[in-house]
């Protein structure tokens, strides 16, 4: 509010966005959002919306070119812009922000600006650059999950002054830790099902396979669990009426990929489930962070089988590109050839294209393309650190709470009376939902919808 | 077999290997190319058109790819195919079981099919909030323009939005009471309103014991149905008529070349002499001409074709979309002619409609059709 750069770290769920919206409001300014995922950016916008703030807009890949004219035409009315990082290789978008001013500049999800994170974004580094484009906005750089080497990162890359932190624990204690050690596959799929039909929900399960999640739904469905799957190529309006279901509590659990929940305001999911481990802790906090954010008790529960660790360890393999791939790249670029082309010939995934083509306009020189082999050799190195420490998590023989604050420095300094599975945990006791029933025949239901009294004989 | 396959089945037949497979793919797609929409009337299978629109080019050839592993289809020529009898077969074992979707008119509707079904599910997501007081709910859909139409809408009726939702409630109970083909449940349970939120269509098939590509095809086929409905009795449906209105006529989407053809074509030139002037080939004007007549519902093709002619290819052609054949029938006409014929008559879709008795030999009475329905 005094206009000075900060960064706050602060644990998901505890009002993110009430860092700019309330400033906002008190010094009278527009304010920039730069968010990195694109369904979390347009759930910010219907929660700022629901509040009764209507000049609220995100600019985002996933407008037709009609409507993102639309927006911008209009952007002088905006209070709230929301802004996904590739937005800003758009010239005329820069360059409408830059007249219409822009008073308070907020980074969410920080922690991809650094190199060293495991959600690096490439777009991210050209902040620093549009901070000074915007003559040097006080800016706001948030983030759940970032130890102190990224912070200070993150500090460099956007150029801010003389910048105040503001560091909450990561400590949810509310939230109580489970790891269950399973032998087989089967077992774990088991056991998976017997903990939707008994554990509190409302609860989201966590997989990194969208395969897994389906066949997983399917059992639970047929042991008339009011459940539904949540995954990326499930098309836009159906995952709209998913989330909102959820919210509703027509819904009790669902069975999702990590693309799931980080934007819903739902306060009172009770369990989060992994069935596959995550890949950092960073991750795994942000995606337990879901749960319990109104203050009630709420758990974690991690289900692992032999060699799980395989499954994140092999994706970060095969995130990087061959030096084959990086070399015909490169003489493709300089050819000029069009990215999408180069995309579908060699085969890479969107992130591929998105590091490859970052490094190709920042980067030259002869041996171009075993500098990167290298600099992309040493992220794999760092995420699979990243998965070792998460492997490490499940493998402590002491407190899996205080095992999670060292990997930021913190200790614990308050005993918890329902802390982790090796400390020993009381079931959360949770009163009994109703459930709710909606089999309406389709003549109930319009009548319901319009309130017309049923004249039923 | 499900009812994409059988969908991609249907236009490869009706196409018989005349064309590749890549047209029906620009066809299920809905490529606004003049090739993609001259096939798609000339070959009776317009109705299909846009039916997937999120269809991704890996997706369709690798369906395309298992056809033809099954046997169903055969290559002929360089990616043109056509149905085997055991393709056939299976398709008459299908339409057995399932519903034929005869009320599907993609060309006709493919601009309004979305635009209406995301009005409708606002619309109808505002009043049911609204009428019980509620103020505050994330919206439904996140289509701006539909959004904003909506405001628009609500600001319109202000007090008597009451007497609006009884209006529309009422419209849409008659709509769906008594001839909808199809059970109403696959329109209604999608909707969202106060306090409840519509099922998706992986919960409706799940419901239903069907796969999810059925409940997108029926509830396609039923949404069609309804606009054929209302646009016949709009003064029944004046509420829902006016969410099928299109803000603005689109102006109709030539390519330039045939604009430039199109002046010469009001001025009363003849082909020949518009050939001379563009200095371009007569078969290119023909092409243009084609496209007018295509696009253009006013276009005149008299002055082409005579009319005895037309006459008689208008009788032969009845189920069979094939040139040859009707070119061996009235040897007398030119291909351009037969064209031009089928170009204008054409636009209802009566191959699709006429395909199961023609080409399989199936016949549903009416009885048959409503029974071949899942109860939901």
């Amino acid at each position: 509010m005094n206009r000075q750069d900060t960064i706050a770290m602060l644990p998901t769920g505890t009002g993110k966005s009430l860092c700019y919206q309330y400033p906002s409001y008190v010094n009278n300014e527009r304010v920039l959002i730069i968010s990195p995922l694109l369904s979390l950016m347009q759930d910010q916008v219907d929660q700022i919306k629901l509040r009764g703030e209507k000049r609220a807009a995100a600019l985002n890949s996933f407008l037709s070119f009609k409507e993102k004219k639309f927006l911008i035409d209009r952007l002088e009315a905006f209070r709230f812009i929301f802004l996904s990082p590739e937005m800003l290789n758009s010239k005329e978008v820069l360059h409408k922000i830059k007249e219409i001013g822009i008073g308070l500049l907020v980074i969410d999800e920080a922690h991809c600006i650094s190199q060293w994170g495991p959600d690096f974004r490439p777009d991210y580094l050209k902040l620093g650059e549009l901070k000074r484009t915007l003559n040097n906005p006080c800016t706001l750089a948030l983030t759940a999950t970032a130890t102190n080497e990224i912070r200070k990162d993150i500090a460099e890359r956007l150029n801010l002054s003389g910048w105040k932190e503001w560091v909450f624990s990561v400590n949810r204690p509310n939230i109580s830790l489970d790891v269950v050690k399973l032998s087989s596959v089967e077992e774990k799929e088991q056991k998976l099902l017997s903990i939707v039909s008994k554990e509190p929900s409302p609860g989201i399960v966590f997989f990194s396979s969208k395969k897994k999640a389906e066949a997983l739904q399917a059992a639970a469905s047929e042991q008339n669990i009011r459940s539904a799957v949540y995954h990326g190529d499930i098309e836009n309006d159906q995952r709209i009426l998913i989330q909102q279901q959820f919210i509703a509590g027509q819904l009790d659990w669902i069975f999702a990929t990590n693309a799931f929940g980080m934007g819903i305001n739902k306060e009172n999911i009770r369990s989060v489930v992994h069935f596959h481990m995550p890949s950092s802790i960073e991750n795994f906090l942000q995606e337990i962070g879901r749960s319990g954010r109104d203050g009630e008790p709420a758990q974690s529960i991690l289900l692992y089988s032999g060699n799980d660790e395989f499954i994140p360890l092999q994706l970060a393999e095969i995130e990087k590109p061959t030096l084959d791939q990086i070399r015909e790249f490169y003489v493709q670029f300089k050819r000029g050839k069009p990215f999408e082309l180069i995309q579908q010939e060699l085969m890479l995934s969107d992130t591929q294209l998105r590091v490859l083509t970052y490094y190709a306009e920042n980067q030259s020189g002869t041996e171009w393309e075993k500098e990167i082999d290298r600099a992309l050799e040493k992220r794999i190195v760092s995420k699979r650190q990243k998965v070792m420490e998460m492997k490490s998590y499940i493998d402590t023989e002491y407190c899996r709470r205080e095992k999670l604050l060292s990997f930021f420095q913190e200790t614990l300094f308050v005993n918890h009376n329902n802390c982790c599975d090796l400390c020993g945990l009381t079931k959360i006791s949770v009163s009994e939902q109703s459930q709710q029933q909606i089999n309406f025949s389709w003549k109930e239901k319009l009548d319901k919808l319009f309130a017309v009294r049923t004249n039923d004989t | 077999m499900n009812y994409f396959d059988s969908n991609a089945l249907v236009g490869l037949d009706l196409i018989n290997g005349e064309r590749t497979q890549s047209s029906i793919y620009h066809l299920l797609k809905g490529k606004k190319t003049s090739q993609t929409i001259q096939d798609a009337q000339l070959f009776g299978i317009s109705p299909l058109f846009q039916t997937y629109p999120s269809l991704s080019r890996e997706i369709y050839d690798h369906k395309i790819n298992h056809l033809e592993k099954s046997g169903l289809i055969k290559e002929i020529e360089q990616s043109k195919y056509i149905v085997t009898q055991k393709g056939k077969e299976q398709l008459i074992r299908f339409f057995s079981e399932k519903q034929f979707m005869f009320f599907l008119n993609g060309w006709k509707y493919h601009e309004i099919t979305l635009l209406f079904w995301n009005r409708l599910t606002l619309m109808v997501q505002t009043t049911s909030n609204l009428i019980h007081q509620e103020f505050q709910f994330l919206p439904i859909n996140r289509d701006v323009q539909s959004q904003n139409w909506v405001r628009h809408k609500i600001r319109e009726y202000g007090k008597d939005l009451s007497n609006y939702a009884s209006e529309l409630h009422k419209e849409l109970t008659n709509l769906l009471s008594d001839n909808y083909p199809d059970t109403p449940e696959l329109i209604v349970q999608k909707l969202s309103g106060y306090g409840m939120i519509g099922l998706t269509n992986r919960q409706l098939a799940e419901k239903m014991n069907c796969e999810i590509d059925e409940i997108h095809m029926r509830f396609v086929n039923g949404l069609h149905f309804i606009f054929a409905i209302i646009e016949k009795n709009r003064d029944h449906y004046p509420l829902l008529f006016n969410m099928m209105e299109l803000q603005v006529e689109k102006a109709i989407p030539y390519t330039k070349s045939t604009l430039e053809t199109k002046k010469y074509l009001s001025k009363n030139f003849s082909i020949d002499r518009i050939s001379a002037i563009r200095n371009l080939k007569r078969s290119t004007i023909e092409d243009h001409v084609l496209e007018v007549a295509l696009l253009d519902k006013n276009f005149e093709i008299d002055p082409y074709v005579p009319k005895e002619t037309a006459e008689r290819i208008n009788a032969v052609q009845s189920g069979s979309n094939r040139l040859k054949y009707i070119k061996d029938a009235v040897p007398e006409a030119e291909y351009f002619q037969i064209r031009l014929v089928l170009a204008k008559t054409e636009r209802d879709g009566l191959a699709w409609k006429n395909y199961l008795q023609k080409n399989l030999g199936i016949v549903h009475s009416e009885q048959d059709k409503k029974k071949l329905y899942n109860q939901f």
